[in-house]
This record gives structure tokens, sequence and C-alpha cells, in this order.
């Protein structure tokens, strides 16, 4: 424990020196751009911007570079809250309460709260990897195929709690998400399926192209046809900051999301994804009156954003102590490094001990530079709130379309964003929710091929996910939640059937 | 038949359009190997998850038949069509025709979309985005895409 | 430093007037070199370390650009059709250039629609099994296999990529018959054999390398021709099982569009011939696992058909077995 924090103390020599503060800071700001700036992820900014890091030093690169990385985080939410654009699967429930916040004129509220948030599960996402990287990863490496099947179950079941109407419904928008994230190859045969024909589909759909369709376009559009019953108008800007009360009724939500960031945070594929639903589903599941959620409830804003963020520092374990990408991103990181001259793997922990420990110290010091940038940016974004709709759909609309366009400078992607337009707004006639949709999206793909790979090693014995503990935890763990979700439907069901029968 | 039937409801419908895709799905990847549990093909998890959403869809469909249910609401065409053609404009010209006629093409098509635009608004902020995504996105972060034709 | 740009400038401006076709010109304008591979892979910083080192050599920018894609397929078929005139080239590897073709439908024909202009850097396999497996060489890997049918699982990164054809080619020759377990990527799979989820993988020297050093696997063998700078200890498959002529090796090359013109093409190969040299690109390419290699342009059209044939009939007996 002590030679931890002389250690993590060097580090902070190794952060704060000038020019690595300055690195921090320009990842920090340009995190945060790219997160405001709806389509361009991480992926693409780092990638764009890596030449620039040649004539850096590793450690400067790398601190630059992670700076990118959580500060997206942070500048996502800002575009969910105020425009209900989720640029990255992990904002997409932020969008449901955040942006219900933003209409009812508690833009700045829903803000405040989201940076405070990932400000507390940024430190304290650092500070586990810092005390407990290592041993984490161990865990980690315990997850099979089987495990990650059963944790993508668990995580489609918490789609179904995030719905705000019928349980059925929110099952059949999953399934169709499921559906839709099979568009592309086959990795066990190679055979691309449901593409159409269509090169460009057999990589899968572009989640952005899916995500902006059918929550910023269909949104647009049907804003613009309510004009006159004022549905999509904005609220009178109330204050700027959460009160006090409110602050403090989002402390355990916080606490709670930086636990599950950090949890799911270490596992490699969807992780951070599955923490953030989770989150929410768990605050949904314990609150006193579950119906505020949807309808503008502080702590689903402050769970997932604290989740996202926590999941954002612990993906960082696996690449810096195993040498493993949890994600797009690090494997990013791990080209990054690679041109630098330092090869990502479990060695990195004692031979480069400047940029392991610079690292993590610069966690906190960007953690701490975000919050600084992002509270005072509050008032600007909620003046923009102040614009008239009437341009303010100008603006969503071809910041939509270059973001889209931006994230592999494809067409096509717009075209699809322009389908799933049409899918989201029929779709929202129809009183079906699209985000359970995007979470059998991001999910479906993995849970195939965690089924088919489990198979294949138990040679077709489906108890393999009845026999190994973690898998059967993670079941039953769905399984209780789908009953206690399922029960007051049903029950509430039975009312309603009653009543139908007795107005014959 | 109740009224409901006539003017069809949000069940019918939503039943109506699940089952089609799945319909379409299942089509797809008919001529794919379905495999075994444990060398499942390519096209078993798409049928099993397709063949539930058809089973569902079904279920939709039939519940919409039998009860009143709510109705689906009113479909307003202009902002849905311009706001459509606003990005299919921009898809089609930003590679021919650079990104600045794309955007202000895109703001022209999307400025009919509601009655509430003004065109002077209209025309000052095309030309802001434009200048906007200039600087941001081809200028700042480097996306490679031409200004001009 | 300033005399230095000045030469520069007053010998590319002599260089310019001198030769009067626009061939010649050649570059004047910022050059394109496609990845079809997402950012952050290997060919990816292969990628990026040659376009560094271009460069510097002929002082106009040389932006990577990443259309990933269908293993790689979307972003050669890009360059295969874009205009011939050396603006846009490929880092091209050998899945979509010698696999894919035979293996699945391509829009390109990679002996008539691409122009290979020179290997940059090869990077072997590594046979890595798991730590818990009584296995250290590759004739107890073959004894084990055989006792065993079916009972070994080896991890790849995907059906159809080199991880999984490189494994298919051995079994053929040995007579072996491993389950195939196939990963999303060559990182996850070389994960599995660390945690011990599979037995053995194929895999790039890249994400070997680290584990290797850990000791977190066991490395039994590479599938070059020759023993890998990296690992001289290791014998080649090829020596190791006595399996005459078994090679597999990933490459990446820079490839232009047919009909790009002569001139052009010399320019960019001189460039290429004194990269393997440089100390800089080495020593990028040695952090990558990879070897930088030079070919002439005829060489590595010749590699390229012979790898054709080569899978082409492994191809033929993998559908014909089944």
């Amino acid at each position: 424990m002590m030679d931890v924090l002389g250690l993590l103390a060097h580090g902070f020599t190794v952060a704060g020196t000038p020019q690595n503060l300055f690195y921090c800071l320009v990842g920090a700001l340009c995190g945060t751009l790219i997160g405001v700036l709806p389509g361009l992820g991480p992926v693409a900014t780092i990638s764009l911007l890596l030449p620039a890091t040649y004539a850096l030093d590793p450690t400067g690169a790398i601190i630059m570079l992670a700076g990118i990385y959580y500060g997206a985080q942070y500048g996502g939410s800002t575009t969910a809250i105020l425009m209900n654009i989720p640029g990255e699967s992990t904002s997409v429930v932020t969008a449901l309460d955040g942006h219900r916040m933003a209409q009812q004129g508690r833009a700045g509220e829903a803000l405040a709260i989201a940076a405070i948030g990932s400000f507390f599960a940024g430190c304290v996402g650092s500070l586990v990897i810092a005390l407990a990287g290592p041993p984490l990863a161990g865990i980690a490496q315990k997850f099979e195929s089987p495990d990650y099947f059963s944790l993508m179950l668990l995580g489609l079941v918490s789609a179904v709690v995030l719905a705000n109407g019928s349980v059925f419904r929110a099952i059949a928008m999953i399934l169709l998400g499921l559906l839709l994230g099979l568009v592309g190859s086959d990795i066990n045969s190679g055979l691309t399926r449901m593409t159409f024909g269509f090169l460009q589909l057999s990589d899968g759909v572009n989640f952005v192209a899916i995500a902006m369709g059918l929550f910023g376009v269909a949104e647009v559009v049907s804003n613009l046809e309510t004009r006159g019953e004022k549905k999509g108008q904005i609220a009178r800007i109330g204050s700027l900051w959460p009160s006090m009360k409110t602050l403090l009724a989002t402390k355990w939500a916080v606490m709670r999301g930086t636990l599950m960031g950090i949890a799911f945070g270490i596992l490699p594929g969807g992780g951070a994804t599955v923490a953030s639903f989770s989150a929410y589903a768990l605050e949904k599941k314990i609150a006193r009156d579950p119906s505020r959620f949807g309808n503008g409830a502080a702590e689903g804003v402050a769970a997932p954003e604290a989740a996202n963020n926590a999941a954002a520092q612990t993906s960082f374990v696996p690449l810096l102590t195993l040498g493993i990408p949890t994600s797009a991103t690090m494997a990013l990181m791990i080209g990054a490094l690679t041109l630098h001259g330092i090869a990502p793997g479990p060695m990195v922990l004692t031979r480069q001990p400047d940029l392991f420990w610079g690292l993590i110290a610069s966690m906190f010091i960007g953690n701490l530079m975000l919050v600084v940038i992002n509270l005072p940016m509050i008032g600007l974004w909620v003046k923009l709130l102040n614009i008239p709709y009437r341009m303010l759909f100008l603006v969503i609309l071809v910041i939509s379309g270059i973001g889209v366009y931006s994230v592999n400078n494809s067409v096509f992607d717009v075209y699809l964003t322009l389908a799933f337009g049409l899918l989201g707004y029929i779709l929202r006639k129809l009183d079906a929710e699209p985000a359970p949709l995007l979470m059998g999206f991001v999910l479906g793909p993995p849970m195939e091929e965690n089924i088919r790979r489990s198979l294949i090693i138990s040679q077709g014995d489906f108890m393999v996910f009845l026999q190994r503990p973690i898998s059967l935890t993670l079941l039953l763990a769905a399984a209780a939640l789908l009953i206690s979700v399922a029960l007051p439907f049903i029950r509430k069901r039975r009312v309603e059937v009653f009543k139908d029968e007795s107005a014959i | 038949m109740n009224g409901a039937f006539w003017r069809g409801n949000i069940d019918f419908y939503c039943g109506l359009l699940l089952l089609s895709i799945s319909a379409l799905a299942i089509w797809t990847v008919s001529e794919l190997d379905f495999g075994t549990a444990q060398e499942m093909g390519p096209a078993y998890f798409p049928l099993v998850v397709a063949g539930l959403l058809g089973a569902m869809s079904l279920f939709m469909i039939v519940k919409g038949l039998l009860t009143r249910g709510e109705a689906v609401g009113h479909i307003e065409v202009r902002p849905l069509f311009f706001i459509l053609a606003s990005f299919l404009a921009f898809g089609l010209l930003v590679q021919p025709a650079g990104l600045i006629i794309a955007i202000v093409t895109q703001v022209a098509l999307a400025h009919f979309a509601s009655p509430d635009t003004r065109v002077i608004e209209s025309i000052l902020f095309a030309l802001g985005l434009a200048v906007f995504s200039a600087v941001v996105f081809v200028h700042l972060l480097g996306i490679p895409v031409s200004l001009f034709p | 430093m300033k005399v230095a740009l000045g030469v520069l400038a007053g010998l590319s401006i002599l260089a310019s007037t001198g030769l009067a076709s626009a061939q010649a010109d050649w570059p004047r304008k910022p050059v394109t070199l496609v990845v079809p591979y997402a950012p952050g892979g290997y060919t990816d910083s292969v990628g990026r370390i040659t376009a560094r080192y271009l460069e510097k050599a002929l002082g106009v920018s040389v932006v990577v650009e990443n259309r990933a894609g269908a293993g790689g397929i979307i972003g050669t078929a890009y360059v295969a059709k874009a205009a011939p005139d050396g603006y846009t080239l490929c880092v091209c590897s050998v899945g979509a250039t010698s696999v894919a073709p035979v293996a699945q439908k391509t829009d390109y024909d990679p002996m008539k629609d691409l122009l290979p202009i020179s290997i940059v850097s090869t990077i072997p396999q590594t046979v890595i099994v798991g730590k818990s497996l009584p296995i250290s060489n590759m004739t107890e890997l073959i004894a084990y296999a055989k006792a065993n049918p079916g009972k070994l699982n080896y991890g790849s990164s995907g059906a159809g990529g080199l991880m999984h054809y490189s494994v298919a080619l051995f079994q053929v020759r040995t007579g072996t018959r491993m389950t195939h377990v196939p990963f999303k990527g060559g990182a996850p799979a070389t994960a599995a054999v660390v945690s011990g989820e599979v037995q053995l993988s194929f895999t790039n020297m890249t994400d070997a390398l680290p584990q290797m050093e850990a000791d977190t696997v066991r490395a039994i063998a590479v599938t070059s021709v020759e023993r890998s700078p990296f690992a001289p200890n290791l014998p080649t498959v090829a020596e190791a099982a006595k399996l005459e002529n078994y090679s597999a090796e990933s490459w990446n090359g820079i490839i232009a569009p047919a009909g790009t013109p002569e001139p052009v093409v010399k320019k960019i190969s001189d460039a290429l011939a004194k990269m393997v040299d440089d100390a800089d690109a080495k020593k990028a390419m040695a952090t990558a696992g990879a070897t930088g290699v030079f070919t002439t342009p005829a060489e590595f059209k010749k590699r390229i058909g012979d790898e054709l044939a080569q899978w082409a009939i492994l191809v033929k007996e993998m559908k014909g077995g089944k």
C-alpha cells in the first residue's frame, strides 16, 4: 500500500511536468470538443491526431491520447442531454432522462450532475487502477465465453427495465436490435449475412448512423411536427445549478454507478455499455417511484454517467497489465504505444514505470481539468438552448450529417442515418422505444459470438452456462431481474383485463 | 368489427412492421447454413432471433385486431419529407460538390420542413454552419473531404 | 537548417523543371495512403511508419486514411478503382490480396487490378500453446493432435484469415484434426491462449512477443520460411515438423492501382528501397514485431501469384473435405 502511494507520488512528478500538463490539457480539450460534436468518436479522433504525437515522448503521447478518450466521455453527455443525440453507446441512457430534464428547463442541472458524477467516478476509477490494477486484470482473465454470454444476457434484461412502456414491446425492440446487430460478416464462417449485397454493410451497421437516426433525426422530425402543440419547446431555463438537495439525492446513485463502471469496465467487449445500462436499470429498480425515470430523474443521469466514466478509466487495466485491448479505442492505444517503441503487455508495469504511473496520475489531473473546463461551459450550453428551435434544428441536422460522414468518410452511412431516421420516426408513432433496440444492437454480436464459441468448446453442451460459477451467478441475477420486472406488469395486466371485462 | 380495426391501432401496425422485418431477415438468411447447436451455422442465431420476433409480432397483430387499442398518431408529411430530403442531398453532394455546397443545400431543404423558419435566419445559419464545419471538421480535425467542387 | 531547406527547395525546383511530363512532377500534392483496416492494428502501424518515412523522402505530406471493412477488401477495392496517378496508394496486406480473392468474392483481381510496388514489412506467425499443455515442440504437438483428434482447440482472428488458414494448411499437411474457434481479431485469440480457453494459436508475432516475454504462453515455432530475428531460438514449422515449403507469413506492401505510370512507381520504389536501412523506420518496425523488407515490383507480383495458387489449393481441399 505504502509503495503504491510512493509510486503514485512519483507518477505525479512525471505527469506534473509543464509539458505533460500541457498535453493532458490538450487531450482533455480535444476530447471535450469531439465528445460534444456528435459522430466523430474517440477512435476516429485519436487516429486523426496520432501523427501529431510522433514528436512527443511516449508518456506525453499516451497522456494526451488518454485525455482525448475520457474527455470524450464527458463531452458525449452534453449532446445527449441537449439534443438527444447519443454519440456513443454509453451515453444512450444519459439521453433518456437528461434530455427530459433539458426539456423541463433543467439542462444546467443535468449537465452539472453529469460532470460532477463523472469527476467523482473518474477519480475513484483511477485510484482503483493504481491500487488494484493487476489483481483486477487477473479477475477479468477468468471470464471465458460462457461468462460473457451470460453477462450480455444480463445486459439485455437491464434494457427491458429501462423501457417506460410495455415490457412486451421492449423485448420486441431488443430482438429487432439484435437482428440489426447481426448484419454483416459472420466471424465463424466469413460469410456475410443480411447485407443485401452492400459491401459497406459487411462490417455491420455503423452505430453512430443508427443512434443518430433513431434518436437525433427522428426527434427533429417529430419536434417539427408538433411545433403547434409546443411539445418540443424547451421550458424556461431554470437555475443553472442543481440545488444541494438534488445533489445529495444523487450521491448514492453516483457511488453505485461508479462501482458498476469499475467492475464492468475491466471486461473486454461491451463492458462499459453494459455498465451504463445496468447502472440505470439498478437505479430505476430500487427507486421508490420508478415512474420518475424517463421523465427527468436526476439519478438517471448521475448513475450511468458515473458508470461510463469509471469504466473509461478501468478499461485501461487490461491494456496496461496484460496488453489486451478491451475496445477499438484501446486497440488504437496499443497502436500508438507501438509507434512510440513500446510493446504493451504484461511487462509495461516493470519496464516502463514512468509511463504506467505517469498515466494514472495524469488521469486524476485530467479529470480535475475536465470538471474545471466543463462546469463554466454549462452556462454557454444552456444559452444554446435559448436559440429558437426553428434555427436550432438546422444546427442539429448539419452537425449530424457531417458528424456521421466523418466517422468512416462514408456517404453510405449518411444514407443509413436517413433510413434509421425514418424507422425511428415510425417507431415513435407506434409507441416503441428506441433505447432497448440500441442495447440489443450493441450486445447482439458479442452475444452470438460467445454462445457459439462456448458451444464449440463445450461440444454442444448447454450445461456449460450453468456449470461455471461466474456464468451461473450472472444468469441468476438476470433471472431475478426479469422476474422483478415482469411481476408488476403481469399484475397490472390482470387488473386491466378485469377492467375490460367489467366494461363489457 | 369495431372501429379501431379499420383505423388500425399501434399494436396492429407495430406487429405488421416487425413481422415484415423478421420475414425479410428469415428470407435473406434462409440460404445460409443453419448448423447444429455445437457448430452453429451463420443462419442459426439470426433465425432464432427473427423467429422469436416474428412470433411476438403475430401476437401484436392479433392483439391489435381484437382490442380497441391506441390509434396511430397523426403523421405530417412535410417535416418528414424535407428533413429526409435534406439528408439525402447532403449525402449526394458532399463528395462531388464539396462540403460547403452540401451543407448550404442541406439547410436550404431543411428550411421548408417547418413553417416557422425565416429566410434570412436560415441563410445566415447555412453560411455560419458551413464555415463552422469547414473550420472544425476539415481544418482542425482533418476530415478528408474537399470544401469546394 | 535553413540552408538545408533552401538546398532542398532548390533541388526540387531543378528536378521539377528538368522533367517536363506531369508524371515526373509527382508528387505535387499530398499523397493518400489507404490503410484497409481499422486504426490501431498492425497494418495501421506499418502504414503510419511508412507514411512517416515517405513524407520525409518525398517532401509532401502523406495522409493515412483508414478505410476498414470486410477484412481489408473494402479498402483494397477502393484503391484498385482509384485514379492511377500515384496519389492514392494502399498499404495492402496478405489477407485481402492473396487469400480473400480465392476464398470469397472480391471486386478486384489482384493480378490485374493492382500494381504491387514493394513489400515493406513481413511478420511471421508464432505457434503458441497454453502453459498447461504437455507440449513443448512441434513433434509433440503433432503427436498430441493425432492421439486426440478434435480435442485441441485453436483460436483464430476469424474465418478465412491467415490465423485460420495457416492452421488449416498445417492440418492438411500433417493429417491432424483440431477444432477451429474463431475470435473477433487476433488479440482476443491470443488472450484466450493465455487464459487457457483455447489450447493454441498461430498468432502474429506482434501479439505473441509481449506474452512470450512475460512467460504466459509457450512459443514453439514460427511459420515463416526462415527463423525470425525476434525469436532466433524458435525453429520454423517447416524444419521442426519436417513440412517442406510450409510457410504462412503476413506481409504488408505498398500497392498502387493498375496503370500507375512507370516513373511514379520507380520513385516510390526507390524511396522504399532506402526505407529498409532507415534507423527510425527500422526501430519502429521492430517494436511492432515486424521486419522491414524491400522487394522489386516484379518480385512482389510473383509472390502474390504464388500465394494465390497455394491458398487456392487449400480452399479446394477444405471444400472437398466437407
